[in-house]
C-alpha cells in the first residue's frame, strides 16, 4: 500500500468522521431542544390543570358604585400572580386595581383577591349600567372563571 | 466495509442512543407530571361536588356592639378550613371576624362534615340584608336562600 493510498484513506476517514459528528451533533441538539420544549409545555399544562379560580361575589348584589368590586378566590392548588390578571367586562378588556385581602401576601390557594374597577380615563369610558353583565377573569397560566350578574 | 464507514456508524449510533434516551426521559417525566396534575384536578372537582354548606337559623345583629352572628353547617362530605372561609355582607367582603368556633372550639382549623361553624363579625354598622359564606374551595351558602 503506497503513501498515496494511505493518505487518501486517512482523508476519507477524517471526512466521514467529521460528517458523522456533525450529523450526530445536529440530531442530539434538535432532540435536546424538543425534550426541553416538551418539559416546558408539560409544566405549563400541569400548572393550568392544578390551578383554579372562582369569582365569589354575591350574585344577588354586586357593588358597582362608586367602584365595582369583584372578588376572586384561588380555589386551586397553585399560587398565582395577583397582578397578572386579564379582566374582561362585557367583552371589553378593562384595568383593575388588584388587592389581596385578609392580610395575604401571595395569591395562594384559599386566598381572596379584590379587583376594583372604575370607569376612568385609564379604562374605556365604560360604566356598569343597569342590566345583565358578564365578567371574565383569566390568570397568567390560563386559569379563568366567568361570572354573570345583573344590576338594577 | 471500510473503517471510515464503521466509525461513522458508531458515532451516529451513539448519538441516536443519547437522543432517544433524552427524549424518552422527558416524555416519561412529562407524562408522570400530567398524570399527577389530572389526579389533583379530579380531586379538586370531586371536593367541590361533595361540599355543601347552609346557613342555619336566622343571623342576628346586636345594635350596641355592632356584632353580626350566624351559624353555618357543613352539610357535605368534605373537611373544610374555617380560616379559608370568607364572608360577604350585602355584596361586600367583611373580614373583621370577632370569633369563629367549630362546635364550640375557637382554636381548630378543621370543620368536619356535620359540624357547625359559629361566626361573629364585628363592626357591622347595620343589619345586613344579604349574607354569603364562601368556603376555601369556592362553594357558597347564602342567607336568605
Amino acid at each position: 500500500m503506497g503513501a498515496d493510498t494511505t493518505s487518501t484513506q486517512l482523508v476519507f476517514f477524517i471526512s466521514a468522521t467529521l460528517v458523522a459528528v456533525a450529523a450526530a451533533g445536529t440530531l442530539t441538539g434538535i432532540v435536546h431542544n424538543l425534550a426541553n420544549t416538551m418539559s416546558v409545555r408539560g409544566a405549563a399544562v400541569e400548572a393550568e390543570l392544578t390551578s383554579s379560580i372562582e369569582v365569589v361575589n354575591d350574585p344577588r348584589r354586586v357593588v358597582t358604585s362608586p367602584k365595582a368590586l369583584f372578588y376572586v378566590k384561588n380555589t386551586g392548588q397553585t399560587t398565582l400572580d395577583a397582578n397578572e390578571t386579564a379582566v374582561i367586562l362585557d367583552g371589553r378588556l378593562v384595568k383593575t386595581n388588584n388587592t389581596l385581602l385578609n392580610g395575604a401576601r401571595t395569591f395562594a390557594p384559599g386566598a381572596l383577591l379584590l379587583l376594583e374597577y372604575t370607569a376612568s380615563a385609564q379604562n374605556p369610558p365604560y360604566a356598569i349600567g343597569a342590566g345583565d353583565h358578564t365578567l371574565r377573569v383569566s390568570m397568567q397560566n390560563g386559569a379563568h372563571d366567568e361570572f354573570s350578574f345583573r344590576t338594577t | 466495509m471500510g473503517f471510515s464507514v464503521i466509525a461513522a456508524h458508531v458515532i451516529l449510533a451513539i448519538a441516536l442512543l443519547t437522543a432517544g434516551g433524552s427524549l424518552s426521559g422527558a416524555y416519561w417525566d412529562v407524562t408522570g407530571d400530567l398524570e399527577e396534575a389530572r389526579r389533583i384536578q379530579h380531586a379538586l372537582v370531586d371536593d367541590r361536588l361533595r361540599t355543601s354548606l347552609s346557613v342555619t337559623g336566622t343571623p342576628t345583629w346586636t345594635l350596641v356592639v355592632n356584632i353580626y352572628s350566624f351559624e353555618v353547617r357543613n352539610d357535605g362530605a368534605t373537611t373544610l378550613h374555617p380560616r379559608d372561609v370568607d364572608y360577604f355582607l350585602d355584596g361586600r367582603h367583611h373580614g373583621d371576624i370577632l370569633l369563629e368556633t367549630v362546635n364550640g372550639d375557637p382554636l381548630t382549623n378543621l370543620w368536619l362534615p356535620g359540624e357547625t361553624l359559629r361566626v361573629q363579625l364585628q363592626n357591622v354598622n347595620a343589619t345586613p340584608v344579604l349574607l354569603r359564606v364562601v368556603a376555601g374551595n369556592g362553594v357558597a351558602a347564602q342567607f336568605p336562600r
